[in-house]
């Protein structure tokens, strides 16, 4: 572990002259700095977790827990062809061969591969409670049963072939796999998740047809650059697809993903709109992928409790093995199905976004990769792993030729082998013998003398003669296989091939193109009609217009606000939660808000001061009003001050977004803005004068920006 | 005393003696066109004790009334003295008089105050060299003429710490205060709990601000003024008319709620300010609830999982820090129990660089280590309480064990620096393999390449290893025997400590900051550069 360790501090330790020196300690210390010791041991812990923990390798896409649970598994004999065992045992079997770590630990791994929530294609099968993608988790494992998953046997197939490097286990006595051959592209399949240090990773899960498709294209098109197999696979892969189904929104972060490993893709719940029992309900029948649905009903009713998200009378959960996953909202009778769907989607997990940050193992140093990355080097694995079975193969039919052409030989001149061995004293010297008469080796000769008397038959020989003559075609096409990386690809390609055909399935997950399910508060907020109060003061309100109702005659009048000491209501108007509100102020400026953004008070409430939602300058306070539907409403705008100065404006002119408000009209000193009103070409305008005389003119007459200064476009 | 009052063009004359006595009767003067009514008191001294006037009091208390009645003009001259060079100087104090005039032949001061209480509250706040928290002074007056009652105030934040309002009654100053302040108290409380809460300054699970949070740094003056007041108290100087609370209650509620609507900008500094007045007190009662709490620890509540050493000198004492409750074991029963003490933690202990305090100190296994080492942590640390003089770390010979031995010394680190500082802390050395000779003892061996040397000595001389696990790989301290732990690691004869030092306290604190941080770009720039493997380098 340590470098700075002394040679051997302790000495035999049944070495009876250690001679305790009295009473005295006599310690060996030795200094080590603060600052080293934490650089190394954290660099130490670091480098290990980073390497041999947390991240998954780019061949295989597993963590060093999940190949020994896989192997082990393998290994033990716990295979898809077999009945089930307790998961116990596998999980003493991993601990006590490869993995010295927490059962825990490792219980949760197996748990993981066999959650069909969690693993796109789960690589081991279960018997009995592993859980739900809720709150539950799973049954102690010595109740749970499992074993491999068909697919499972792909990802170690061929590993007896010296396909892969072995290197001995923690305590020596055993050999594990360094790699397993995955002989399908099982990270980006199956994705993966982790957390290490200074560093983390989070690849999302692929359709299976969808990535050997992309495979396919590399492997007929192996020498294509950087740039055209990635837009080849993106052609190919349309994106993540998630074992829990739901919809991704736009595609503009599967492609940041794809091309630079980082991206961030949203994903939305699948919600259904149903009547049930006369009401409308709100269903949700797919969530986003790691989304605990269990959660999500909590913080729903959260949400409803404390009035953040309206229109919802009920909450129930459906879910079950039978129905899959059913959270059904029941709505209010009047609240709108799309709000409350929006909101919801704001706030709650039913929208959520996957942060892609595709980082693995890549020759023992962690990397972030592109998609073309993750093809190019599960290919080359793929190529090593060919071609090390086909290097086994050649030897192992080498091996089995040599001997046939001994025996070959030897039925060639039988009388003389028999007469022979018949002569001999011992076998060592018929071996000698052997080896002499026919000219072979030691190994071929002992074939000769281990062989079977029926295998003298006549038909048997021409049994030799036929395999002999078959391993000769095999080392041939072994031969042929290694001298060439194309035959490699094809054999690559047809073996994918037949595990797609297999394996493959439809893709889950939805992509919803060109929406990236931003929302704007319009799309929270219901449309309803609106009666906005405002004071002299500068009290501001909304009230529900259904809180005022008609009266009839000899009506003795509600009360439509509460008032401080000798404010009075200025401004009364009806409008709509979606509305502009435009602020003109008495200097010249105006300031704009929608009407939702007022704050919602009783009828008889005082309601909020503008400085609340204005940036007022001192001594500023509102002259005029104007609600807008949009600043298309109408052409013109005209202003008025105090002192008799008028000006027109187009409308659009005031469709700025600053907060600070924009100069609406320049004004002289100790003007004052009086009036703002909309206008079109064709209105006729009449202006009274404080003495009530009228003076009437046609709107055109008036020039923009007569007298006042320079529209607001270009604010001072 | 001698009263002469100019009104319906004469000039009306009486005089009074002998406590209130009239001299005779009303004496109507000559004509005038002036008005205004003249008073010349001279002090009986049968009545009074003193009959000198002292001109600072009176200076005083007319610059108040002049506060109190907005707009009045006082103008106190000292006819006894001629004008004295400080003269200017006493003007010069009152800045914000209006105007002043200076008699060139007496000392002379003249008050007038157009605003009232907004100038009083400016003048208190001038005197105090402190910032306003707020620009503007918060002020307004009501008056109820039905009820015969008028409220005026003023108020304006500060950074001061202590608050200082004022309060009056019909000009009297009332230093018991009253129903009016009591009025104005219940008010501004619950005024600004609600008006912080609405605006989610204050969320929803904090606690309400108490009135002493929320009258921290305010300067405020408050002047009833009614038909029949009634005073209480010793010195009849707390207003008594219950009538009095509801209404400045409401008014206060009124105006000071249309102040906060219309400014939320200096509204939310003051609520601001009050919210680090609530934290500073409750963090000063935490400190004193801790301070309270220790003692009883200290002397003689162990935690429970500490084996402790049976001699109580420090100097002699030892004790490990167990990794696991399964290596605590083995090292319990090989332990020497009269000099080495041992505490086993559970796993990982928090992280005390990314965790606040109040966290790090609820941790469990956290504050056992304190409670064992009996110091106090942080500006409480008191070495010359340590029980043990040295502290050994003594993790699994692995890289998780590597980790808690970094995990705890951050904590001795950040919150007891000075067992650092003076040698008191050492780092256990587990050996990592057993060479199991099948002819000799064993040999343990620290490193790999310690073990591959003694291979090739041992088997040089004639040693064997058996073929089935000759080799053992320890993989935690629970692996071993608890002879062997003792032999190898634990037996002061045979040990070998590594004792933690440090040079540079300034790089140490840095290093600690990266590795153990909050930032974790700097963390993996750290990993990168010094990684072992260069190919780490260009990710």
């Amino acid at each position: 572990m340590s470098d700075e360790t002394p040679e051997n501090p302790a000495p035999d330790a049944g070495n009876p002259d250690t001679v305790l020196e009295g009473d005295v300690l006599v310690d060996r210390v030795e200094q080590v700095d603060l600052q080293t010791e934490m650089q190394r041991s954290y660099l130490d812990y670091a480098m290990a977790v980073i390497v041999g923990r947390a991240l998954p390798d780019v061949r295989d896409g597993l963590k060093p827990v999940h190949r020994r649970v896989l192997y082990a598994m393998f290994d033990g004999g716990y295979r898809p062809d077999r009945s089930f065992n307790k998961c116990a045992r596998v999980v003493g079997e991993v601990m006590g061969q490869y993995h010295p770590h927490g059962d825990t630990a490792i219980y949760d791994a197996l748990v993981r591969l066999i959650q069909d929530w969690t693993m796109r294609y789960p690589l081991a099968l279960g018997q009995g409670n592993f859980g739900s993608p809720g709150n539950d988790g799973a049954a102690a494992p010595r109740y749970t049963e499992t074993k491999m998953a068909p697919l499972a046997m792909e990802m170690v197939r061929d590993i007896d072939e010296e396909t892969v490097d072995f290197q001995d286990n923690y305590d020596g006595k055993n050999q594990e796999p360094t790699i397993l051959p995955a002989r399908f592209p099982n990270l980006l399949v199956n994705g993966s998740s982790g957390i290490a240090v200074g560093m983390a990773t989070n690849i999302p899960p692929h359709n299976l047809r969808e990535v050997a498709d992309g495979v396919q294209w590399y492997l007929s098109n192996p020498g294509a650059s950087r740039e055209d197999l990635l837009e080849q696979l993106l052609l190919r892969v349309k994106g993540p697809d998630f074992p829990t189904g739901a919809t991704i929104l736009g595609h503009k972060g599967i492609e940041d993903a794809y091309r630079t490993g980082r991206g961030s893709i949203t994903m939305r719940a699948v919600v259904n709109v149903e009547e049930l029992q006369g009401r409308t309900c709100l269903v949700v029948t797919e969530l986003p992928y790691q989304a605990n649905p269990d959660n999500l009903a909590i913080k729903i009713a959260e949400l409803v409790k404390d009035g953040k998200i309206q229109g919802i009378a009920d909450l129930r959960d459906e879910t079950s093995g039978r129905t899959g996953q059913r959270l059904v909202i029941v709505l209010k009778r009047d609240a709108v199905p799309k709000v409350v769907l929006n909101n919801l989607y704001k706030h709650t997990e039913l929208q959520s976004n996957f942060s892609a940050n595709m980082l693995a193992i890549v020759d023992g140093v962690p990397r972030t990769l592109s998609l073309d990355a993750f093809i190019r080097h599960w290919v080359t694995h793929q190529l090593d792993v060919i071609a090390r079975r086909t290097r086994y193969r050649l030897r192992k039919a080498e091996e089995e030729a040599h001997i046939l052409r001994a025996l070959l030989k030897a039925l060639d001149m039988l009388d003389e082998v028999i007469a022979l061995i018949r002569a001999s004293s011992t076998t060592e010297a018929a071996r000698d013998g052997l080896m002499e008469l026919l000219d072979i080796d030691e190994l071929q000769a002992r074939a000769i003398l281990d062989m079977q008397l029926r295998r003298l038959a006549a038909l048997e020989r021409q049994k030799i003669q036929d395999r002999h003559a078959e391993l000769e075609a095999l080392i041939a096409e072994y031969n042929e296989i290694l001298g060439s990386e194309q035959r490699q690809r094809e054999i690559i390609s047809t073996e994918l091939g037949e595990i797609v055909d297999k394996h493959g399935d439809d893709r889950r997950t939805k992509i919803l193109m060109g929406y990236d399910g931003d929302m704007s508060m319009e799309d929270l907020i219901p449309e309803e009609e609106m009666v906005v109060t405002i004071t002299r003061g500068g009290y501001v309100k909304r009230t529900r217009s259904d809180n005022y109702r008609s009266q009839q005659r000899g009506g003795k009048g509600i009360k439509g606000a509460q008032l401080r000491g000798d404010d009075v209501v200025e401004h009364f108007f009806v409008t709509t939660t979606h509305h502009w509100l435009l602020f003109f102020t008495n200097l010249g400026r105006v300031y704009r808000a929608k009407a939702y953004e007022l704050m919602e008070a009783g009828r008889d409430a005082k309601g909020q001061h503008v400085a609340n939602l204005m940036a007022f300058q001192p001594d500023e306070h509102i002259a005029q009003v104007l609600d807008l539907k949009d600043y298309q409403q109408a052409p013109y705008l005209v202003l008025a001050t105090k002192r008799g100065l008028v000006k027109k404006t187009r409308l659009e002119d005031y469709d700025t977004n600053r907060s600070a408000g924009v100069i609406a009209i320049n004004l002289r000193d100790g003007d004052e803005l009086v009036s703002a009103q909309l206008v079109s070409e064709t209105d006729d305008l009449l202006l009274v004068s404080r003495k009530a005389s009228p003076s009437a003119s046609p709107p055109p007459r008036m020039r923009s920006g007569l007298w006042a200064g320079p529209p607001p476009a270009s604010p001072a | 005393m001698d009263t002469e009052v100019r009104r319906q063009g004469h000039v009306w004359r009486m005089s009074f003696a002998n406590g209130g006595k009239p001299q005779g009767s009303l004496v109507k003067g000559e004509e005038t066109d002036r008005t205004g009514t003249s008073q010349t008191f001279y002090p009986d001294p049968e009545i009074f004790e003193t009959t000198e006037f002292d001109f600072e009091t009176l200076r005083a208390r007319f610059q108040q009334m002049a506060f109190l009645n907005k707009g009045l003009r006082i103008t106190l001259t000292d006819e006894r003295t001629p004008a004295a060079d400080d003269a200017d100087a006493d003007l010069d104090l009152d800045a914000i008089a209006t105007e002043g005039e200076v008699s060139a032949e007496h000392r002379t001061v003249v008050y007038q105050y157009d605003d009232g209480l907004l100038d009083y509250v400016k003048h208190l706040n001038s005197g105090k060299k402190v910032d306003v928290v707020h620009e503007d002074v918060i002020a307004f007056e009501t008056e109820d003429t039905e009820r015969k009652i008028a409220v005026e105030m003023a108020m304006q934040w500060t950074s001061a710490y202590s608050e200082s309002v004022h309060t009056y009654a019909n000009t009297i100053n009332t230093h018991e205060g009253g129903t009016h302040e009591e009025g104005f108290r219940a008010a501004l409380t619950s005024l600004i709990n609600r008006y912080a809460r609405e605006k989610s300054i204050i969320k929803e699970k904090d606690d309400n601000l108490t009135g002493d949070d929320i009258r921290e740094g305010l300067t405020a003056v408050i002047s009833v003024k009614l038909s029949e007041p009634q005073f209480e108290g010793q010195t009849k100087t707390k207003l008594g008319n219950s009538e009095v609370k509801g209404f400045v209650q409401r008014v206060v509620t009124d105006g000071l709620g249309d102040w906060l609507e219309r400014n939320p900008g200096p509204a939310r500094d003051v609520i601001r300010k009050a919210i680090s007045a609530a934290q500073a007190r409750m963090a000063a009662r935490k400190a004193r609830d801790n301070a309270r709490r220790k003692s009883p620890l200290e002397s003689f509540g162990m935690p429970g999982k500490l084996s402790d050493c049976s001699s109580k000198d420090p100097e002699k004492c030892e004790v490990y820090i167990v990794e696991g409750d399964s290596a605590g074991g083995s090292a319990k029963r090989g332990r020497n129990p009269e000099t080495q003490a041992i505490l086993p933690l559970r796993g990982k202990i928090l992280n005390v660089e990314r965790a606040r305090l109040d966290k790090a100190l609820g941790n469990a296994e956290v504050q056992s280590m304190i409670t064992a080492f009996g110091t106090g942590i942080g500006e409480d640390f008191d070495l010359s309480k340590l029980r043990y003089h040295k502290i050994v770390l003594m993790a699994d010979a692995d890289v998780d064990g590597q980790h808690i031995t970094t995990l705890l010394m951050t904590l001795l680190f950040r919150y007891m620096r000075p067992l650092i500082e003076n040698g008191y802390v050492y780092l256990a050395q587990p050996p990592l393999y057993r060479i199991k000779w099948s002819n000799a003892a064993h040999d343990y061996v620290y490193s790999d390449r310690e073990r591959d040397a003694k291979l090739v000595a041992g088997q040089a001389a004639g040693r064997r290893i058996p073929k089935d696990n000759g080799i053992q790989r320890y993989k935690g301290l629970g692996e071993m025997d608890y002879t062997e732990l003792w032999d190898t690691t634990m037996d002061p004869d045979n040990r070998t400590l590594l004792q933690v030092t440090m040079d540079d306290a300034l790089a140490a604190d840095q290093i600690f900051s990266v590795l153990m941080g909050e930032d974790v770009e700097s963390r993996r720039n750290f990993i990168q550069q010094n990684a072992k493997d260069v190919r780490f380098l260009d990710i």
